[in-house]
């Protein structure tokens, strides 16, 4: 990955950026127009970087973080067309006035993206909705206090909270390590901390058992000195870390790696120690990066099913999580309460969904003005 | 970055904390599953990953998660292309729902699925007066993985398309070509390297997908049982070997397909590059 990102860094330089020969003639002075040309530059070399180290080993189709900034010269040039350029300060190519695609083509061709859209994912989320709230909020709310409910959120929430920090930390080390220091066995580590995304969360779950069960090697030890972690709490938030690992390093390995070390090595040439150099130079370029990783990694610890129903042992009140309280309630078709709940999740991703939304808006109006 | 090494400091500190938690968390176990394999003879490994149900198994997680990413391809395709190239009413909310299959726990989506299928649902019952069924048949499990891996096609594809620039396109326009060959032509095989790796994501997650799957599925052995699902009958039935000989079969598949995206990728900037 990391000799990768080299590659692509110089094809990136090389590659003419897509939008810029289509210059927009509106813009002021010519100093403005190379000012675009140049941003607009970074932005499409940045997008190409991304986009492969995407492609390379997060299926979360994370790294979008970066490649949005492209697509926000996009969109702001849809717009623009519209209200004439708002802002004035980034005149953009008006590159709508050429296009002359069959209309046919691209009506037929948004009108099956907004069906299979609609069905796909829209329908899913009203019928949980319609299913949760249809027998009045009473019930929706009387099925939400359940005990065994608020055990399972209580436990849910315990284990994203865990995992999610564990995940953070542990991203920023590994992408710091990974992209400030030269080592062998560089490839190897960064196929280890990808190995979860490729293994099934059910695999995941059986090589905690595997290791921690009562057949596990660990097992001997464990009895000794009386702790529990299969079929336990433990075991849930080990399994959820596991599978939620590549989440944060996999995102901030390509910004950083992108950024280059120089300003870390002026940092640290004019006296910063490790911390300050990491505080006050690093993670101001990471920011937004980090919190878009950190998004999607709740999102994917608070929902994990697979690996949790491994090694969870499905104790009700004790070891259920949601998504396994859901599963419970589904199969014992006590399906009000099982939409019930899921609504709850619903709702949070939806929740999470804006906010990741919202994560790149910011991050792209921050980057707008050419700062760099 | 070469000569950088070691002017920045921390290394010790970064190194020791990422391999720490590497080696706890992915690296034991991991080693555990061999362990437990090297206890196995070859021929019980064997046995038990090619018992007739276990194969059968197979077959249904391959074929759906075939026909998933082919069903993704196509759709996926048109989606990402739609959601880069045009301006309509919508378009942000629609890109803002293709990661709904990563943020949204997989056993809602389950039920949500199966609910909508089964004879009572909005779906399952106008298509059962017709005498279609999609709940707890095999069609039911490609819909699940189908929504399952819905991101990983878009969104391998859009930075791709953002990259390409209509030039080509108008260029071939202007020269007279027809819609379909400037596709065949100039956008198809730009697309083609980002279009396999998404398939074959897509196709990797399938087979390992488990949550949204169990519930849609109706688990009917020799028809309706995915390979991950023999795993945890077989752990059910405290039979570690033999879940561990599953899932070393599927392990091996997953990272093939793994190994060939890596491939494809490389071989995708080679022909950027050039």
């Amino acid at each position: 990955m990391t000799t990768d990102a080299a590659e692509t860094t110089a094809e990136g330089l090389v590659t003419p950026p897509a939008g810029v020969p289509g210059g927009s003639g509106e813009s002021g002075g010519a100093a403005e127009e190379v000012k675009n040309i140049l941003s607009e530059a970074e932005r499409n070399f940045l997008s190409g970087r991304t986009g492969r180290g995407t492609e390379t080993g997060s299926p979360t189709g994370a790294g979008r973080a970066d490649s949005e900034a492209a697509d926000a010269g996009a969109r702001a040039d849809g717009e623009d067309g519209g209200t004439g350029g708002t802002d004035g300060t980034t005149p953009r190519r008006g590159r709508r006035g050429h296009r002359q695609e069959n209309p046919l083509i691209r009506g037929t061709l948004i009108a099956v993206s907004l069906v299979f859209a609609a069905l796909m994912l829209v329908l899913p989320l009203l019928a949980v909705l319609s299913q949760a709230f249809g027998a009045g909020w009473d019930n929706f709310v009387r099925s939400v206090t359940d005990t065994f409910t608020v055990k399972a959120l209580k436990l849910t929430l315990l284990t994203s909270l865990v995992a999610v920090t564990a995940n953070t930390l542990f991203g920023l080390t590994a992408a710091w390590a990974l992209t400030r220091y030269r080592f062998r066995g560089q490839g190897l580590l960064v196929t280890l901390i990808d190995l979860p995304f490729a293994v099934s969360p059910i695999i995941a779950g059986l090589i905690f058992i595997l290791t921690y069960g009562r057949l596990g090697w660990a097992a001997p030890f464990l009895e000794a000195h009386d702790l529990k972690i299969v079929f336990a709490t433990p075991g849930i938030i080990m399994a959820t870390v596991f599978v939620t690992i590549p989440f944060v390093a996999r995102e901030i390995i390509p910004v950083l790696a992108a950024r280059g070390t120089d300003e870390e090595q002026a940092a640290v040439l004019m006296g910063a120690g490790f911390f300050r150099t990491f505080f006050q130079v690093t993670l101001p370029h990471i920011r937004w990066a980090l919190v878009y990783s950190v998004i999607l990694c709740s999102a994917r610890a608070m929902g994990e099913f697979g690996a949790v129903s491994v090694v969870s042992g499905h104790l009700r009140g004790k070891t259920n999580t949601l998504p396994l309280h859901i599963e419970i309630l589904f199969n014992e078709h006590h399906y009000r309460e099982a939409f019930a709940v899921s609504a709850i999740l619903v709702i949070t991703s939806i929740v999470i969904l804006t906010a990741r939304s919202l994560v790149e808006w910011v991050s792209k109006k921050e980057e707008e003005p050419g700062v760099r | 970055m070469a000569k950088a090494k070691r002017i920045i400091p921390g290394f010790g500190l970064t190194m020791g904390l990422t391999m720490s938690y590497v080696g706890f968390f992915v690296l034991i176990p991991m080693v555990s599953m061999a362990l437990v394999t090297a206890d196995l003879s070859f021929k019980e490994i064997v046995k038990s990953a090619t018992d007739a149900r276990v194969l059968s198994s197979y077959k249904v997680s391959f074929l759906c998660s075939f026909l998933a990413a082919a069903i993704n391809t196509v759709f996926g395709t048109i989606l990402a292309w739609v959601l880069v190239r045009y301006r309509f009413a919508g378009r942000r909310l629609v890109d803002g729902l293709i990661e709904l299959p990563f943020a949204l726990p997989t056993a809602v989506a389950g039920i949500s699925l199966t609910w909508l299928t089964t004879n009572k649902g909005w779906i399952g019952g106008p298509l059962s007066k017709l005498g279609l069924e999609i709940a707890y048949t095999r069609v039911g499990i490609v819909v699940a993985l189908t929504f399952i891996t819905l991101p990983f096609m878009v969104r391998s594809i859009q930075p791709v398309l953002e990259q390409l620039s209509p030039d080509y396109e108008e260029a071939g326009r202007t020269l007279g070509a027809g819609s379909l060959t400037i596709f065949r032509k100039i956008i198809l095989p730009e697309l083609k390297p980002a279009m396999l790796t998404g398939f074959s994501l897509a196709f990797a997650r399938g087979l390992g997908e488990y949550g949204s799957v169990i519930f849609i599925a109706g688990n009917k052995p020799f028809q309706t049982e995915i390979a991950p699902l023999m795993i945890v009958t077989r752990l059910e039935e405290f039979l570690y070997g033999q879940a561990t000989a599953v899932a070393l079969f599927m392990l091996a598949a997953s990272f093939i397909i793994m190994f060939l995206v890596n491939r494809l990728q490389i071989r995708a900037a080679r022909f950027v590059e050039s």
